[in-house]
C-alpha cells in the first residue's frame, strides 16, 4: 500500500456523494451502498480536497485556518485521506 | 403497502389490465402452473384460472390476501388457487411454475426490492425455460418544457407568501422526482432509450447509463421525463410515452416521472444535452442520481449548464440523524429500544402477548406505555 505524503493528490471517486449539514457531512459510496460519516474538521478537509485534490494545498490551508501544530495537522490530514482511500471514496496518486 | 382503494385504481387501469390478460391468454395452457407474484386482491390469479391453468399460487405478504381469498371463493375458484401470505423470497412451492406473472415494480423497474424478488422467483419458482410476464421493460427519457411540473418543486418555497428566504427547503425539493406527465408538444428532444431490463436474465439491481439528446427545437427546458415501454409477451406491450407511441391514457397508474433540473435552461435547436442517470439499491430502496450537462450547439466546449442532483440530498436530516447513517456510528439502546428488546426476547421464549404486555407494564414506566397490549401486538404482527 502506498505511503501517503503531502506530495500526493487525492482524487475523489465519482461514486461518492457528499452531503454537508451544519458543517458535518455524510458521504454515500454508490458502489458499496455504504455511508461514511465526517465530523466538522473531516467535512472541511473533504471540501478542501474537492478543489484540486493536492494534499499539500489542503495542508497549507489547514495551517492557515487552525491554531495547531503543523505536524498534528499533517498527521490528521493523512490519516483521514488514508481512511477515505480504504473506504474507496477516492484514490491517492 | 397499498390500500384497497389503491388496488381499485390499479384494477381500474383497463389498458394495463387488458394487456396483462392478453399476455396470460397467450401463454397459459390447461396444464400450466402459474404464480401470481405480489397478488394483491388476486386479479391475475383469477385470470390465470380463466385461461385454464391447472394450479395457481397467489403469493402476497400483505393482509390484502384475505380479500383475494374471499374474491376467489365468490368466483368458485378457491380449490384452484393456493394463497400464500409471505414474501416470495421466503416461499418454497411443491412444484415449479410454467408462468410467473407480476406487477410489483414502480413506474420504473428500479423500485424497492422488485428486481431481486423477480430474479429470485425466476431461479427458484419457475421451470427452466418458463415464461415471465412481463418479459422486459425499456425505459426512455426526454428533455421537456414543463414549467408546471418544475413549479411543484420550487413554487411553495419561492412564493411562500411571507417573503421569507426558504432556499434550504427548495434545494431539497429539487433533488426529488415526482410523477408527472406532459403532452407531446412539450418535448424538446426525442425519446432516448435509457436502459432495458430483461426479466428473463436480469441479475443486476442497479443501473448507470448515459443518455444524450439533441434538442429538436428551442425552448426553456425544466428537466427530463422518464417513462417505460413494457413488453408483457412478444407483441403485447404498453407504453406511457407522450408521443404517438404511447398506449396508456394520462390517468394510468404508469405515469411518467419528472426529474427537475436545478434551474431551467434555455436551449436552442441542436443544443446537446447529456445526462448520467443512475439508480443504486441501498438498503431496501433506491438512491437516484442525475447529472446533467447542456452544451451550446455552436461551441460544444462551452457548457451552458451543469447540474448534479441526487435523492441522497432530498431528505430533511438533522445532524443527529446524519451521524446515525454513518457506518462508524455506535448506537445505544433508548428506552423504546429496551422495550422492543424485552418484547422480542419474550416472543422468542414463546410467551403469550397478554403475558408479555403484563411483564412490560411491570418493567417500564407507565408514561411510555399507554396501551401495552397494542404495543406488543404490533411487534408480534411485524416479527411474530
Amino acid at each position: 500500500m502506498t505511503r501517503i505524503s503531502l506530495d500526493h493528490t487525492f482524487q475523489i471517486s465519482k461514486d461518492a456523494i457528499f452531503r454537508d449539514l451544519d458543517g458535518e457531512a455524510v458521504i454515500l459510496d454508490l458502489q458499496s451502498g455504504t455511508y461514511f460519516g465526517l465530523n466538522a474538521v473531516g467535512a472541511h478537509i473533504w471540501q478542501l480536497l474537492v478543489r484540486d485534490g493536492a494534499l499539500r494545498t489542503a495542508f497549507d490551508d489547514l495551517c492557515r485556518e487552525y491554531d495547531a501544530e503543523p505536524a498534528v495537522l499533517e498527521r490528521d490530514l493523512i490519516a483521514l485521506v488514508s481512511r477515505l482511500t480504504e473506504a474507496r471514496l477516492g484514490a491517492v496518486k | 403497502m397499498y390500500s384497497i382503494t389503491d388496488y381499485g385504481v390499479m384494477i381500474g387501469d383497463r389498458p394495463r389490465v387488458r394487456a396483462y390478460a392478453e399476455a396470460m391468454k397467450r401463454v397459459i395452457t390447461p396444464n400450466s402452473v402459474v404464480v401470481d407474484l405480489g397478488a394483491g386482491p388476486g386479479l391475475f390469479a383469477l385470470l390465470a384460472c380463466r385461461c385454464g391453468a391447472r394450479r395457481v399460487y397467489a403469493i402476497e405478504p400483505d393482509d390484502t390476501i384475505q380479500v383475494a381469498r374471499e374474491i376467489a371463493a365468490a368466483n368458485g375458484l378457491s380449490e384452484k388457487i393456493e394463497f400464500i401470505q409471505a414474501l416470495s423470497t421466503d416461499v418454497t412451492l411443491p412444484e415449479r411454475a410454467d408462468v410467473i406473472v407480476s406487477d410489483i415494480g414502480g413506474v420504473t423497474p428500479w423500485f424497492q426490492t422488485h428486481l431481486p424478488s423477480i430474479a429470485d422467483a425466476r431461479r427458484r419458482l419457475l421451470v427452466p425455460g418458463g415464461t415471465l410476464i412481463p418479459t422486459r421493460d425499456t425505459v426512455w427519457a426526454a428533455v421537456v418544457h414543463a414549467p408546471d411540473l418544475h413549479a411543484r418543486h420550487t413554487a411553495p418555497w419561492d412564493d411562500n407568501g411571507f417573503d421569507f428566504n426558504m432556499q434550504p427547503a427548495r434545494r431539497l425539493a429539487l433533488n426529488t422526482f415526482k410523477k408527472g406527465a406532459v403532452t407531446e408538444e412539450r418535448l424538446l428532444t426525442g425519446l432516448q432509450r435509457w436502459a432495458t431490463v430483461d426479466y428473463r436474465t436480469v441479475d443486476e439491481w442497479n443501473v448507470h447509463a448515459e443518455v444524450c439528446w439533441t434538442a429538436n427545437r428551442a425552448g426553456l427546458a425544466h428537466g427530463f421525463l422518464v417513462g417505460l415501454e413494457r413488453t408483457l409477451a412478444e407483441g403485447i406491450t404498453f407504453s406511457n410515452a407522450p408521443d404517438r407511441s404511447g398506449t396508456l391514457p394520462s390517468g394510468s397508474i404508469y405515469s411518467t416521472l419528472f426529474f427537475p433540473w436545478t434551474t431551467p435552461v434555455t436551449v436552442e435547436a441542436e443544443d446537446e444535452v447529456e445526462a448520467q442517470l443512475r439508480a443504486v439499491l441501498v438498503g431496501g430502496d433506491y438512491v437516484w442520481c442525475w447529472n446533467t450537462t447542456v452544451r451550446d450547439r455552436r461551441q460544444p466546449d462551452i457548457v451552458k449548464a451543469r447540474f448534479e442532483q441526487s435523492t441522497m440530498l432530498q431528505d430533511a436530516l438533522s445532524p443527529a440523524t446524519l451521524r446515525k447513517t454513518s457506518a462508524s456510528y455506535v448506537p445505544a439502546l433508548t428506552e423504546n429500544g429496551r422495550m422492543a428488546r424485552f418484547v422480542l426476547d419474550a416472543m422468542a421464549q414463546g410467551v403469550a402477548i397478554g403475558d408479555i404486555a403484563t411483564g412490560l407494564s411491570r418493567e417500564f414506566s407507565a408514561s411510555k406505555l399507554r396501551d401495552p397490549l397494542s404495543y406488543v401486538a404490533a411487534l408480534a404482527r411485524q416479527y411474530g
